[in-house]
């Protein structure tokens, strides 16, 4: 088991740290991709990337919990199915045309504009078509579907029982949510912070699209070490989010084993 | 609470609506030739065959994708199996694309394959698109009663019978929806198909290119044609789902 899951982090393990960039046809141990990873500059995009998708899985993951629990239990069977069919329409379209969409909606004669100007019965010009706030509010609105579907499904798995003691109890709609849906959706939550923290980690069109003069994305950052034959160092990133990646898996595997036995 | 439903569309409405404002783009400046810029896109030979050849990828991976799906689902029986596939769709599927691709593309280099691109371009969209197949079929698994696999197992049946005679046909209108998911996400992929479709052009490709250098309208029809494939099918899954889930109410009414 622990050798099957270990296949894909020994590879990327391999390429990381055993592929010489200079001659490709002699493998050679080397930490060069780790030191060029750890150039001032480097560390100062991936830090960038890194804080932009903390910002991003924080709101999406929190607006996505607010959606999936009202869904679930606030609205009919046919209205959840029907949600859940049009969510999944941004989810697969492509990805340069839903970017460029919301470039178009978010500029300065979009339709966000318009309607603000609508409702307050002057011109307003709050988006512009490339700026920061743009990129964090197309990755937001791109990561909700993932945290909407992994948070509907937990809550569907609530008994109903809980509900009805909540009712009993003359617990209000809040007091509801924060004592018996947020306690129960702990490891639903804590699932989607991770997935969507991954997702938005690797969102790279929205920067290139709507980022104007600050096109920092993990795409970028991967042509640029590619440009410069760096490849060490893409794939020493790479090692390290498989290997975060399998550790939370461990961390999931041992907390759900504990609490079995308990 | 009769606030939640207009709160839900609301926030349906800012998630799904703007992707339809290129259908608008595609209807302007058209000098009152209404389907002008579609004319023009299906005239333009690069775009129809980066199409064709977008269609028989997708299509290839699809099919791929649900073969492969629906053997690793399989791991659902077997508690510790399904962990090791559960961590290796996790690591597969949340790593970014552009580093799988290229990962892809040293592993071929060192196996001395340098002119297999479009091979490992269908190697790298079904496993982009494999770990949503098997959650779609573990989502199915889940409601197929344990009773079931334990009478096949009481009457003898083998293990490959279990399989093709109770799992499969219970699993069959999965499939369908995992074959057009699989599909949609193949057609629809740009990362991976930059990387590793070489010197052809698939359509995601296409639209990428001239989305982001400005060009006229009929790019805008072009990326029509694909926001409305994908709509159209996602109510074909849909009306499959709705027809799955009649037939399940009428036999459990009828029990």
């Amino acid at each position: 088991m622990c050798l099957l899951i270990s296949v894909p982090l020994l590879i990327i393990g391999w390429l990381a740290f055993f592929l010489n960039d200079a001659e490709p046809g002699k493998p050679s141990f080397s930490l060069a991709g780790f030191n060029e990873l750890l150039s001032p500059l480097r560390l100062t995009e991936i830090m960038k990337i890194a804080g932009r998708a903390l910002t991003v899985c924080f709101f999406a993951t929190t607006v996505s919990f607010f959606i999936s629990y009202l869904l679930m239990l606030k609205t009919s069977k046919a209205f959840q199915f029907a949600f859940f069919v049009l969510i999944t329409l941004p989810f697969l379209a492509n990805e340069s045309v839903r970017v460029f969409s919301w470039q178009y909606v978010l500029s300065e004669n979009g339709l966000f504009n318009q309607i603000l100007s609508s409702i307050s019965g002057r011109h307003v010009t709050l988006f512009d078509g490339s700026n920061n706030m743009n990129v964090y509010i197309v990755m937001i609105i791109t990561c909700i579907p993932f945290g909407v579907f992994i948070n509907s499904a937990s809550l569907g798995t609530i008994p109903p029982i809980y509900w009805k003691a909540s009712n009993d109890l003359n617990l209000s709609s809040i007091s509801a949510f924060f004592k018996v849906a947020l306690p129960l959706s702990k490891v639903a939550l804590v699932t989607s912070v991770i997935v969507i923290f991954f997702i938005s980690f690797s969102l790279s069109a929205e920067a290139n699209f709507l980022g104007g003069d600050s096109k920092i994305s993990i795409r970028n950052l991967v042509l640029s070490l590619m440009s410069a034959s760096k490849f060490q160092a893409i794939f020493f990133l790479g090692f390290i989010i498989m290997s975060a990646l399998t550790f939370f898996a461990l961390i999931y595997k041992l907390a759900t084993r504990n609490r079995i036995s308990i | 609470m009769k606030i939640s439903k207009p709160i839900l569309l609301l926030l349906l409405g800012v998630m799904v609506i703007p992707i339809f404002s290129i259908i608008v783009l595609s209807f302007q400046n058209t000098g009152g030739e209404l389907l002008k810029w579609y004319y023009v896109i299906l005239k333009n030979e690069r775009f129809t065959e980066a199409f064709g050849l977008s269609l028989v990828i997708s299509t290839i991976t699809a099919l791929l994708c649900t073969f492969f799906s629906f053997i690793f689902s399989l791991t659902w029986f077997n508690k510790n199996q399904m962990f090791v596939v559960l961590v290796l769709i996790l690591v597969i599927g949340l790593l970014p694309p552009d580093i799988m691709a290229l990962s892809i593309i040293k592993v071929s280099q060192l196996l001395g394959l340098y002119n297999s691109n479009l091979l490992f371009l269908c190697i790298g969209l079904t496993l982009y698109t494999m770990p949503i197949g098997v959650l779609l079929f573990w989502s199915r698994f889940y409601f197929i009663p344990d009773s079931l696999i334990i009478s096949g197992k009481d009457i003898g049946m083998k293990r490959f019978y279990i399989v093709t005679k109770i799992i499969l046909p219970l699993s069959r209108n999965t499939a369908i929806s995992c074959f057009l998911l699989s599909f949609l996400l193949a057609f629809n992929e740009y990362p991976r198909t930059y990387y590793l479709s070489g010197a052809d052009v698939l359509v995601s490709e296409f639209l990428n290119g001239k989305l982001s250098s400005g060009a006229d309208g009929s790019i805008y029809a072009g990326g029509s044609i694909t926001i409305i494939i994908t709509a159209v099918s996602i109510l074909l899954m849909a009306l499959f789902q709705a027809i799955f889930n009649h037939k399940g109410q009428t036999v459990n009414a009828k029990s």
